[in-house]
């Protein structure tokens, strides 16, 4: 099931439309959904307000919606170990392939962040930002042509900040650029 | 002058005055018949049935508004709340236009109304559409953005807000005449200065706080007074100072306002220092003024800015520097939390650095943007667009002044178009 | 009458006007000087001897009796009784106190042992005498006054001036040398009247007044045609701008004032002696001046050398700041401190004026460089890499030094900036505070047109709105 990051944002604003057209209130399915997808798409803060406006009883009869919220919790905490414990709630087949994926996109997203901050760190420490233990960590740093000395993992520090995007410069472009030159010459 | 007596009257008048067009006597027979209607409470969904919205939108506002202040005599509330939404959605706005005033009175009865019965996730839908169709613009300001925003901030749902928020009004719906309701105006951005303050737009959010503490004032209102608390706050937040406010800014602020808000005032000296203690200490002196005010969250935010703001300053100074003497300089509780807060800030592209935990230090760097990618090339074209749409905006505004008569009078030479704009763009160039 | 408004002893110490925010550096206390007070005190006159040997006896534990003592004998010289009961009062106390502290010197009684008993007799004269002087200068100037000569009227209002001042009651002074204004004939005479107000305003503190009257003078038709008595005026003038602008921290124009001075023809001896000139202007400008300018305006002055030759510390201090030997510097400057804190207008500067050669120092220090080796640097201002790192720091975030600090390796680095990247982040900067603001006009018409305004009538529904609202969006600030 691969669904692209546009689509994702095109569901998250179906159901945020449809939570107000409907005067406020998702079905339960709806807002484990929408719930996860702020995750994977790392808005904590839509997910924590989205928390807190899914009523008690939706909450409390609902102990995945909690289970997911958990994963939100730690994330905008920070703490990892407790994200990785959390993702391994037994999730309904349902939002199970959603959760797959905001497991997998915190893994990658932490990774590309400890590409950018570290230059050596301790494989242990590793191993817990990204929840897996130390082969798995080993095999994933090697992955990525990060070395170790035993002890310290070295990432690479060849990092690129800024993902340059390839917007043409095209024969439109001129045109604004000549209307500007106009407006600044009146 | 007309008073009907009866329902079939009612209807028949109603009729008459819809087909000959004249929706000026309509408008005041409609409102002689509030009595009238109220009486028959019972009837009026069978009345509601003789009328249709394409034709009769004038006549049913009147019936919905009466049903809406009886609400607690109405056998199903919930079908009035459905009808107001169809209303909002599919009213006539040809004939809305000769009563907005009475237009925003319904909704604003409306919002009251799921306000108490605490759903105000309820209305969120239906004001937005009221507010569209009031509006002849989306950049116009009605007596019903207030309403909207304190829907959303009391059901938690600020996504619905932001495409209204971020219009920046250019003029002011004329619902109650020439004059439009202050309190209605302070309201809508205050209310928005918090929504963005919520979704952390502080920017946005500082220029609502600013539009309400620079409103004209003769005296204080609370609206002003809180946002300006919250001013100082977010201010501190983005700037770690208060920066000055305009120089037309009533002299209220400074001589009744100022003082009223002392907290707050200290709060920003003891940020000044960049002492963490101080600014701990003064939080912890004045927690019950800020947990009355109900900012002490955002207290809290402007005390871990702090610490942000001194590991930012060291980037500027330091090129590298040992790990724990990041977390002495910047008075963190250990090499944790040091890692943990650069991480952050990294992340956030507030900083750039990198951590060498086998050496025990970071490496900053300058922000490596070289401005010469497509994304700022974009960012400089939407700036430059909105510079166009501003000078527009603000040459129309020119050119109504200049045909205003008493300006005219006022100069009392023939107004010169070209030296006008001349120096608007002198002052645009700039 | 004549002594009740007299000054009271302590106006020295007093922080008039714009002075309150200042710190309190007067406190400073030197133990032990090696400053010969008759010399010193013989460099001034009248009030300012007194002042000086006031501070002095303030600030210093080993001269205190000391200049108590001359401070008298000279007040003895004056109608200023009241000063002379205050300071008599004073020298009881010290050497009372010496009584206390060190028991085994003998002394019966209050009194220490060479102190001699309060000159009751001395006052009683002295009053009685000041009185009929000042009865008869009035009947003088009513006399003048009678006769409507003009001449005759403003010196019988000089002379009521000198009296006053001479009796220590200062605005009394000040009143009667302003009144010679209206008796001005020539521009001499305006150009005394302001010297004259200039002095009382001093020994007042009132430094507006001061710097105003000095303009005053400048003014005056003649002073500018340029006559034998203008070199020594002038100097005054200048001496008088440059201790005003000193009182009020602006250095750099005290700097340019005391830098004008003639040695030839400085004569103030009731303000200041050439000796502070040379100190005040030669502080001032090692603070506040740029290389180029500390090399062309001092070093290479003609006239401000002949200052510098009167205190040859400081000349050398002077010469090696411009040398970069900043080690001897910095350790001559701490050498001469002591000293400075016993003049009663440098002292409150010595901190600031101190500071800001250092960081001038550490900033010239590094201008060459495009790195320094920050052990070699924290050698050569005798002091640690640690505290150097501190000082640095400051310095680069009030952007006085363009540098990085690599802690790791000691290191300073000059920042090169990239102006291309600099000019963009700016435009950009620049263009969203113009939409901002622009919007923020437009609104504003809107607001004006539509008469919105905060009246009176709405107070109480607004409170009561707002009450209710800011009770239910609490959950809007509880992060985390």
């Amino acid at each position: 099931m691969v669904v692209r990051v546009e689509n994702y944002n095109k569901i998250v604003d179906e159901l945020e439309r449809q939570e107000i057209i409907n005067g406020g209130v998702l079905s339960n399915s709806e807002y484990a959904k929408l719930l996860a997808i702020y995750l994977y798409q790392n808005d904590l803060l839509s997910a924590k307000f989205l928390w807190k406006r899914i009523p008690l009883s939706t909450k409390s009869a609902a102990a995945e919606l909690q289970s997911i919220w958990d994963v939100g919790k730690a994330m905008r905490r920070k703490e990892y170990d407790e994200i990785y414990i959390s993702l391994k709630f037994p999730w309904s087949a349902e939002i199970k392939p959603l959760m797959q994926m905001v497991e997998e996109e915190i893994r990658r997203n932490t990774l590309k962040l400890i590409a950018k901050s570290y230059s050596s760190l301790e494989i242990h420490k590793l191993s817990r930002y990204i929840g897996y233990d130390t082969q798995k960590t080993l095999a994933v740093a090697q992955e990525n042509g990060w070395t170790n000395d035993g002890t310290y993992i070295f990432p690479n520090s060849q990092i690129m900040y800024i993902t340059i995007l390839s917007l043409l410069i095209n024969i439109d472009k001129l045109y604004t650029l000549l209307l500007w030159v106009n407006f600044l010459k009146l | 002058m007309v008073v009907v007596s009866n329902l079939e009257e009612f209807v028949s008048h109603v009729e008459t005055y819809t087909i000959n067009g004249k929706f000026i006597e309509l408008g005041e027979m409609l409102n002689k018949s509030y009595d009238l209607l109220t009486s028959e409470l019972d009837n009026l969904d069978s009345l509601l049935e003789s009328f249709n919205l394409e034709n009769h939108s004038m006549t049913i506002l009147a019936i919905l508004y009466v049903k809406l202040s009886s609400i607690r005599n109405i056998a199903q509330p919930i079908a009035v709340f459905t009808q107001l939404t169809d209303f909002a959605l599919n009213a006539d706005i040809n004939q809305l236009q000769h009563v907005p005033e009475t237009f925003a009175d319904l909704f604003h009865l409306y919002t009251k109304t799921i306000i108490e019965i605490r759903k105000p996730e309820s209305g969120i839908y239906t004001l937005e559409r009221a507010i569209a169709k009031l509006q002849e613009h989306p950049s116009q300001l009605t007596t019903l953005h207030a309403d909207f925003c304190q829907l959303c901030l009391l059901s938690k749902n600020f996504k619905p807000a932001l495409p209204i928020l971020n219009n920046d009004i250019t003029s002011i719906s004329k619902e109650g005449g020439s004059t439009f309701d202050t309190k209605s105006f302070l309201l809508y951005y205050y209310y928005g200065g918090m929504i963005y303050t919520a979704v952390k737009n502080f920017e946005r959010a500082l220029y609502f706080y600013e539009i309400v503490i620079t409103t004209p004032a003769m005296t204080v209102s609370h609206i002003m007074l809180e946002a300006y608390k919250k001013y100082i706050l977010v201010s501190l937040l983005i700037n770690g100072k208060i920066i000055n406010v305009p120089k037309h800014t009533s002299q209220v602020l400074g001589r009744f306002i100022r003082p009223l808000s002392q907290a707050y005032s200290d709060l920003a000296t003891a940020y000044q220092t960049s002492n963490y203690e101080e600014v701990r200490n003064c939080i912890r002196r004045y927690a019950d003024t800020l947990n009355r005010d109900k900012n002490m969250g955002l207290a809290k935010q402007v005390l871990a800015s702090l610490y942000k703001r001194n590991i930012h300053r060291l980037t500027k100074t330091f090129l590298t520097l040992s790990l724990n003497d990041v977390t002495n300089r910047a008075k963190l509780d250990g090499v944790e939390q040091v890692e943990s807060y650069i991480l952050d800030m990294i992340e956030s592209n507030k900083i750039f650095a990198t951590i060498n935990i086998k050496d025990g230090m970071v490496i900053f760097h300058d922000d490596p943007e070289k401005y010469n990618n497509p994304i700022l090339l974009e960012e400089i074209e939407q700036q430059i667009e909105s510079c166009v749409k501003i000078d527009k905006e603000i040459r129309s505004m020119e050119e109504t002044v200049e045909l205003n008569p008493s300006y005219i009078k006022k100069v009392n030479i023939a107004p010169d178009e070209d030296l006008g704009n001349q120096k608007l763009s002198a002052n645009f160039a700039v | 009458m004549s002594n009740q408004n007299a000054l009271e002893p302590m106006q020295v110490d007093m922080h008039p006007e714009d002075n309150d925010n200042y710190e309190e550096e007067q406190q400073h206390v030197v133990d032990n000087s090696n400053l010969d007070l008759e010399a010193y005190a013989n460099n001034y006159s009248g009030l300012a001897r007194l002042y000086r040997l006031i501070f002095i006896a303030d600030h210093c534990s080993s001269l205190k009796v000391e200049a108590l003592k001359m401070a008298i004998a000279n007040v003895m010289l004056t109608y200023n009784t009241a000063l002379y009961q205050s300071l008599y009062r004073k020298l009881v106390d010290v050497t009372a106190g010496s009584t206390n502290i060190l028991p085994d010197v003998a002394g019966g009684g209050r009194v220490g042992p060479d102190v001699p008993p309060l000159d009751q007799t001395w006052i009683e004269t002295r009053n009685k005498k000041a009185a009929l002087k000042l009865e008869k200068l009035d009947t003088d100037l009513k006399n003048y006054k009678s006769n409507s000569i003009k001449e005759s009227i403003r010196r019988g209002h000089d002379d009521l001036g000198d009296h006053y001042l001479d009796c220590g009651d200062l605005n009394n002074a000040l009143k009667c040398y302003s009144r010679a204004r209206d008796y001005c004939t020539s521009g001499k005479h305006i150009v005394n009247m302001c010297i004259n107000v200039i002095k009382v305003s001093i020994y007042l503190q009132n430094w507006t007044h001061v710097s105003s009257y000095v303009c005053k003078a400048e003014q005056t038709p003649d002073f500018a045609e340029g006559k034998d008595n203008n070199n020594v005026i002038f100097t005054r003038l200048r001496c008088a701008a440059g201790i005003a602008e000193l009182a009020c921290r602006r250095y750099k124009s005290a700097a340019r004032h005391f830098l004008q001075a003639s040695l030839d023809h400085c004569d103030f001896p009731e303000i200041l002696s050439p000796n502070n000139v040379a100190i005040y202007g030669g502080l001032c400008a090692l603070a506040t001046y740029d290389r180029n300018e500390l090399q062309k305006n001092v070093i290479l002055s003609s006239s401000f050398k002949l200052f510098l030759e009167l205190e040859p510390q400081l000349r050398d201090i002077i010469f090696k700041f411009h040398e970069s030997k900043y080690a001897t510097c910095l350790r001559l400057l701490d050498e001469i401190k002591d000293n400075l804190y016993l003049d009663m207008y440098i002292a409150p500067h010595i901190h600031a004026l101190y500071s800001q050669i250092r960081n001038r120092a550490l900033i010239q220090y590094f201008s060459p460089y495009l790195s320094a080796d920050m052990r070699k640097m924290a050698a050569a201002f005798n002091t640690s890499v640690h505290n150097l790192e501190d000082e640095l720091m400051h310095l680069i975030l009030e952007g006085q030094i363009q540098a990085r600090i690599d802690s790791h390796n000691k290191i300073l680095y000059a920042k090169d900036v990239d102006q291309r990247s600099t000019t963009f982040k700016k435009s950009l900067a620049m263009g969203k505070q113009y939409i901002r603001t622009s919007h923020m006009l437009i609104l504003r018409a809107a607001v004006i047109k539509h008469h919105i305004q905060v009246r009176v009538s709405r107070l109480l529904s607004l409170y009561v709105h707002v009450q209710e609202i800011i009770g239910r969006v609490e959950f809007l600030n509880d992060e985390l």
